[in-house]
Formats: structure tokens, C-alpha cells, sequence
């Protein structure tokens, strides 16, 4: 990559231009993902060990079927950050601990798509009330199929 | 004289407050901050292994690559295709499909449609299409909905992959009802543009393609079992993107007017 860096940035014109929206990218995103990382860990943790929010917490909050635990766990799964495929492990855990149907699958829409960091991300790129009616529609809409699903099965 | 300096304290206090507040807020967690307590400590040095577990995971391997690629969609995909196809103005159909299935090819994590999304939105995409963009990245995930099928069962995997196809066009379109009247805005602004090529199509999708490659492979899961075609790239990632690097390379000495010498002493250092 950097040798990349070097090439692109070291030619006139387009290449120069490239590097320069890379990097200029790059300083948007990098330190918000950062900032949102240490958070989201601070207080939920890694997968599979606790922040300050302990998980017998999460756990209760998701049993059953009630609007109450469907909304929690969207909310929980926007917020957390989860890297690709982790939910998957992570809801195993939760399901084994008495977690609800239709929860598990509220938390698997809402989760990987959302998180702290990326919302932190998108509100810099399409300001504050565009991410919050996105944040707000991912959150109802995960918790309405949540319902629907823990109701169906 | 007395009414006077309260009034000039008042005056003080008002421009001053949100400073007194934080020092004061500052001040008061510090001095009762739990710092002997487990769970803090614990949640702490949780935060900092996430942020490790980020830095040494995500960083080189996700997030540089797609830096590279959105910058590369700022500058080298005319703006005028991104309006045409992404475009709030665009046929609807279109669009949605183009940002849901771009979005779940892109998906190697989360992370890495962030860069994504900035560079067409900046572009002039239009807000649904991005939303949807944005949503089915992480969300339209074939190996994800295989997971999840394989292991909390079929009932899971099959709800999550029909949420996740409808959840991304709804979103997008509820995101353009809302905020429809910016949106017309950007159509009067997009018509005004006149939709220009510098080079030929394909080779900016080759340029952009060998990108996406290297991204992909480079990031290539490893696989539960031992064979099949998933494990069969596993074993040969790295060899695949060489490949795919050196056709980039190709493309940028052919197209880009890259001189070759350069390309080679950039290879030098990654090799």
C-alpha cells in the first residue's frame, strides 16, 4: 500500500488526485471508527467477555417474545459493534442462555449493519437528522420483524 | 454599586457556564470515579482489546483497501455515471438493485462500506439508494446467512436473508420519503450536470474490479472445513491477490500512464 501510495502519488494529475480523496477519506473515517471502537468496548466488550453492561443483564432483557425484548436487543445489536460473522457465535451464546426467537433475529438485522463507530461515520458524512431517522428505522423496523418472527415460530 | 458588580457577575456566568459545567461535571466523575472497581477495570481494558483486536484485524486488511477504492470511485467514476445509475433522479429499480447487490459484493465487514458509502453519497448518489447501499454492505452477506443457517438453524438463516433483502430496499425508500425535499433539490442540481466519459467503461470497472479483488481475497475467511471451493481459495489467497495486485498494476501502467518503473519499485517493498 504504500508502495502503492508512493506510484499513484508521486504522478501528476489523476494519480495525484486519487491518493489525495483516499486520504482525505481516510482522515474523516479513521479516528471516528477508532473513538466508536474503544466505546462500544468500553461498555459491551469483546464478543464473548463483558464491558461494563454485564451480560447476565443482556440476557434477561432478551427472553421471551415482548415488545420490551425485541426492542432491547435491536437497540443492543445497533449499538454493538460486531466485525462480520461474530453475531453469529454471539447470538449461539445468547440463544443457549434463554434468548427468544424473534429477538435473535431483530438483533441479526439490526447488528452488523449498525454500530456505534459506523454511526459516528455516517452522521459525518450526511449530517445528524439523516442518521438519526436511518439509526431510528433500522431500530423499528428490526424490532417489527422481531415480533412478527418470534410470533410465528 | 452592589447591583451593579451582580449584575456583571450574571453577565459572566452566562457567557461562561458551559465551561463551569464541564470543569465542574469533569471534576465531580473524577473525584468519584469507581476506579478500584472490577468492572471498571475489566470494561477498560475490554475497550482497549476491542480497539487491538480492530487495529490488527480490520485496519490493514479492510479499511486501507477500501480507502483506496473509494477514493478511486471519487475520481475515476465520472460523477455523471453514479447520477445516471445511483442517481436520485435514476430509474428507482435500478438503483436499488445496483446499491443492494454492489453492497453485499463489497461486504467483507462492516467497516469497509463505510468508506464506500461517503464516496458515492459525496458523488451525488441519491439518499435511498446509498441507505440501501449502506444497509445490505454488511447486512446481504451470503456467508453470514449461510452461518447463521448452519448453526442457530434453517428458520434463522432463511428470515435473516428474506430481512435483510426487503429491510434494505425499505429502509432506502422510507429514507427518500423523508427527506424527499432535499432530494429534489439534488435532481435540479444533477440536471444541470451534463454527464461526461474521459475514458471507456470497462477499464474503469477493470481498474476498480482488480481493487475489489484484492479487497476480497485478501480478507478471505477461513473456512470450517477442509475442501470444497471456499477452502480451495482460502489456500491460494495470497497467491490471488498477487494476481490481482499485478493486474492492477498492469492497468495503471496501460490506462493511467503510470510509468512501468514505478509500478515495479512499488511492488518491491509489498513483496
Amino acid at each position: 500500500m504504500a508502495g502503492l501510495s508512493f506510484v499513484i502519488g508521486s504522478t501528476e494529475g489523476e494519480g495525484k488526485y486519487w491518493l489525495e480523496s483516499t486520504w482525505g477519506l481516510a482522515k474523516q473515517i479513521l479516528p471516528l471508527l477508532l473513538a466508536g471502537v474503544l466505546v462500544a468496548g468500553f461498555f459491551l466488550g469483546r464478543p464473548g467477555s463483558e464491558g461494563i453492561i454485564p451480560s447476565e443483564w443482556v440476557a434477561s432483557a432478551v427472553g421471551g417474545n415482548s415488545l420490551w425484548a425485541n426492542l432491547f436487543a435491536s437497540v443492543a445489536g445497533a449499538f454493538m459493534y460486531f466485525a462480520t460473522l461474530t453475531e453469529v457465535p454471539i447470538l449461539q451464546g445468547l440463544l443457549g442462555a434463554g434468548m427468544g426467537k424473534g429477538p435473535a433475529l431483530a438483533l441479526l438485522l439490526a447488528g452488523p449493519a449498525l454500530s456505534l463507530p459506523n454511526m459516528l461515520v455516517i452522521r459525518s458524512v450526511m449530517g445528524t437528522r439523516k442518521t438519526v431517522v436511518f439509526v431510528l428505522l433500522v431500530v423499528v423496523m428490526a424490532t417489527i420483524s422481531g415480533l412478527i418472527f418470534g410470533a410465528m415460530v | 454599586m452592589k447591583i451593579y458588580l451582580g449584575a456583571k457577575i450574571y453577565m459572566g456566568l452566562k457567557k461562561e457556564y458551559k465551561p463551569l459545567l464541564l470543569i465542574l461535571g469533569a471534576f465531580l466523575a473524577l473525584f468519584f470515579l469507581p476506579i478500584e472497581s472490577a468492572r471498571l477495570q475489566g470494561a477498560i481494558i475490554e475497550a482497549f482489546a476491542l480497539a487491538k483486536w480492530y487495529a490488527q484485524e480490520h485496519v490493514i486488511l479492510c479499511l486501507v483497501p477500501a480507502f483506496f477504492i473509494a477514493g478511486a470511485i471519487c475520481v475515476f467514476v465520472s460523477q455523471g455515471s453514479v447520477m445516471k445509475y445511483l442517481g436520485p433522479a435514476a430509474n428507482k429499480v435500478i438503483a436499488y438493485g445496483v446499491a443492494s447487490v454492489s453492497g453485499s459484493i463489497l461486504a467483507v465487514c462492516s467497516c469497509t462500506i463505510l468508506p464506500l458509502f461517503a464516496g458515492i453519497y459525496r458523488m451525488g448518489a441519491g439518499l435511498g439508494p446509498a441507505a440501501a447501499f449502506l444497509y445490505s454492505g454488511p447486512a446481504i452477506n451470503i456467508l453470514a446467512i449461510i452461518l447463521t443457517a448452519r448453526i442457530l438453524g434453517p428458520q434463522l438463516g432463511i428470515a435473516r436473508a428474506a430481512g435483510a433483502v426487503i429491510f434494505a430496499v425499505i429502509i432506502g425508500l422510507l429514507m427518500h420519503l423523508v427527506f424527499r425535499e432535499e432530494e429534489k433539490e439534488k435532481v435540479k442540481n444533477a440536471a444541470a450536470f451534463s454527464p461526461g466519459e474521459s475514458r471507456p467503461l470497462w477499464q474503469t470497472v477493470l481498474f476498480i474490479g482488480f481493487q475489489v479483488a484484492i479487497l476480497v481475497f485478501a480478507t478471505w475467511g477461513r473456512p470450517e472445513g477442509a475442501t470444497g471451493l471456499w477452502a480451495a481459495v482460502y489456500s491460494l489467497k495470497w497467491f490471488l491477490v498477487m494476481i490481482s495486485a499485478s493486474g492492477l498494476g498492469l492497468v495503471l501502467v496501460l490506462f493511467h500512464g503510470i510509468p512501468f518503473w514505478k509500478i515495479g519499485a512499488g511492488f518491491v517493498p509489498a513483496v
